[in-house]
């Protein structure tokens, strides 16, 4: 539990009134840091006011729906207003559920309305890899003699630091700089460079050669990701390509996204 | 509105969201919410939680909107659909590892996959904390929202009628433990920090 001095500071830090220095301070406080996301995220929960009220907006739009719901099934269940209104009522009724039941079975059965265009579809299921999604190296550099392979393992901590840094330029020019320091690179077939390439390539929004270089991871811990990410890179540069993999993907057994290619299958034009 | 009759366009759901148009929400609701609860709760969801998807999916649209880049050159309803299923993977996965599920639920929705989406944790998990918030006494939250809103001791102790700054300070401290050990103790909560 965080002593009252503490939490002031807290307080002042999640405000952003804390100086640069003070705000190391705190974030080097094991007590504070241990906990810091989570006070960070009931501070942003609490603090949104404009979207507290927007759900408030929806919440209304709710609880009208239901009532008006609630307010038809009381009308519809009152035995003397039945008794009166029976027929233009009863007719009145069955005209909204056959259009109802309609719309429902048109929302599902008709060709193109539920039609997710390649483009929404990544807007829809795309998310940037992050530093954790890397492969653990980008080149084993199996058999290379030193100093080759000091060379390589260099390279390859850059490649890293850039690539956690965001600086995604700097983190493409590691990577082809180790094509360029062992002349046998090729032939090793890194699967961990490709796959890393093309997640760089990804930050990058250059669909394209992302999607060229996750082609060429073939084996690894990182297969099912290399083809996920080149089903995302190809519905931005070629839509067909892309349905080909994500039926790749629903036919391969024990793949995380094997359901939801097939769902966005479904969905493409 | 660049509506034709009865149906408006992209861009016009886009910009009704962007702006909270309280006419396009309800057509939202109208038109897409049946299609949408009929669906969750086929896979095993209960009308609540498809209900709080739903309005959860309109605040990830209005997040993104708000964001660059969001243009859609398929139907609203399509990418409405997405984003709920989306949503419903995520409470679906929370409730496997939290409360389990029932055969019937597993036999009907086996894949609990999830693409992550800043947007969509952030608003599942803001939401959650929210609901947290709003159990703690009205007086504590009253107070740890004036505090984070910026406000002083001083002020705290004037509004709330407390006999001094001090109390004011320690009843702060208190209710924000109080909530914190709240959140803590919440699996579904507890899920996004593991």
């Amino acid at each position: 539990m965080l002593d009252e001095n503490k939490m002031d500071k807290l307080d002042e830090y999640l405000l952003g009134k804390l100086s640069e220095q003070e705000r190391a301070e705190l974030e080097a406080d094991a007590e504070v840091s241990e906990k810091l996301e989570m006070h960070q995220a009931i501070f942003d929960a609490v603090s949104e006011k404009e979207i507290i009220d927007y759900r408030k907006q929806l919440d209304a739009i709710q609880a009208n729906m239901d009532a008006g719901e609630a307010s038809s099934d009381r009308t519809a269940n009152k035995p003397g207003a039945t008794v009166r209104r029976m027929w233009p009522v009863s007719r009145v009724l069955a005209v909204a559920a056959s259009v109802a039941i309609l719309l429902i079975a048109a929302w599902y059965l008709v060709p193109g309305s539920s039609t997710l265009s390649p483009d929404d579809a990544f807007a829809a299921h795309y998310q940037a890899p992050k530093a954790q999604d890397m492969a653990a190296r980008s080149a084993t550099a199996e058999g290379t003699a030193n100093p080759t392979r000091e060379n390589l393992e260099t390279l390859d901590s850059q490649f890293r630091n850039a690539f956690e840094q965001g600086n995604y330029q700097e983190a493409l020019a590691a990577l082809s700089n180790m094509t360029e320091t062992d002349p046998d690179f090729e032939f090793h077939s890194e699967q961990g460079f490709y796959y890393n390439q093309g997640i760089t390539y990804l930050q990058l929004q250059e669909y394209e050669q992302a999607a060229t270089a996750f082609a060429k991871v073939k084996r690894g811990e990182k297969l099912d990701n290399a083809y996920w990410y080149r089903a995302m890179a190809l519905l931005k540069t070629d839509p067909a390509a892309a349905k080909e993999v994500l039926q790749q993907i629903s036919e391969r057994q024990g793949h995380p996204q094997r359901k939801l290619a097939g769902e966005i299958l479904n969905q493409l034009p | 509105m660049s509506a034709t009759w009865g149906k408006l366009s992209n861009e016009d759901y886009l910009q009704g969201i962007r702006t909270g148009d309280s006419k396009v929400l309800n057509s939202i609701y109208q038109e897409f919410q049946p299609g949408i609860l009929q669906y969750i709760i086929r896979q095993g969801g209960s009308e609540a939680e498809a209900k709080d998807i739903f309005a959860n999916a309109i605040i990830v649209i209005l997040r993104k909107v708000r964001g660059p880049g969001l243009e859609l050159t398929s139907p609203f309803s399509a990418y409405l659909r997405a984003v709920c299923r989306n949503l419903w993977l995520k409470t679906f996965r929370t409730k496997k590892r939290t409360v389990g599920v029932t055969d019937e639920m597993e036999r009907g929705f086996v894949d609990d996959s999830l693409t992550p989406d800043a947007h969509l944790e952030k608003t599942v998990l803001h939401q959650l904390i929210r609901e947290v918030f709003i159990k703690l006494g009205e007086d504590c939250q009253k107070i740890i929202q004036m505090r984070w809103d910026g406000q002083s001791y001083a002020h705290i102790r004037e509004e709330m009628g407390f006999g001094s700054e001090g109390y004011a300070r320690k009843r702060k401290h208190v209710c924000y433990e109080r909530l914190m050990g709240m959140v803590k103790d919440d699996p579904r909560i507890a899920e996004f920090f593991n």
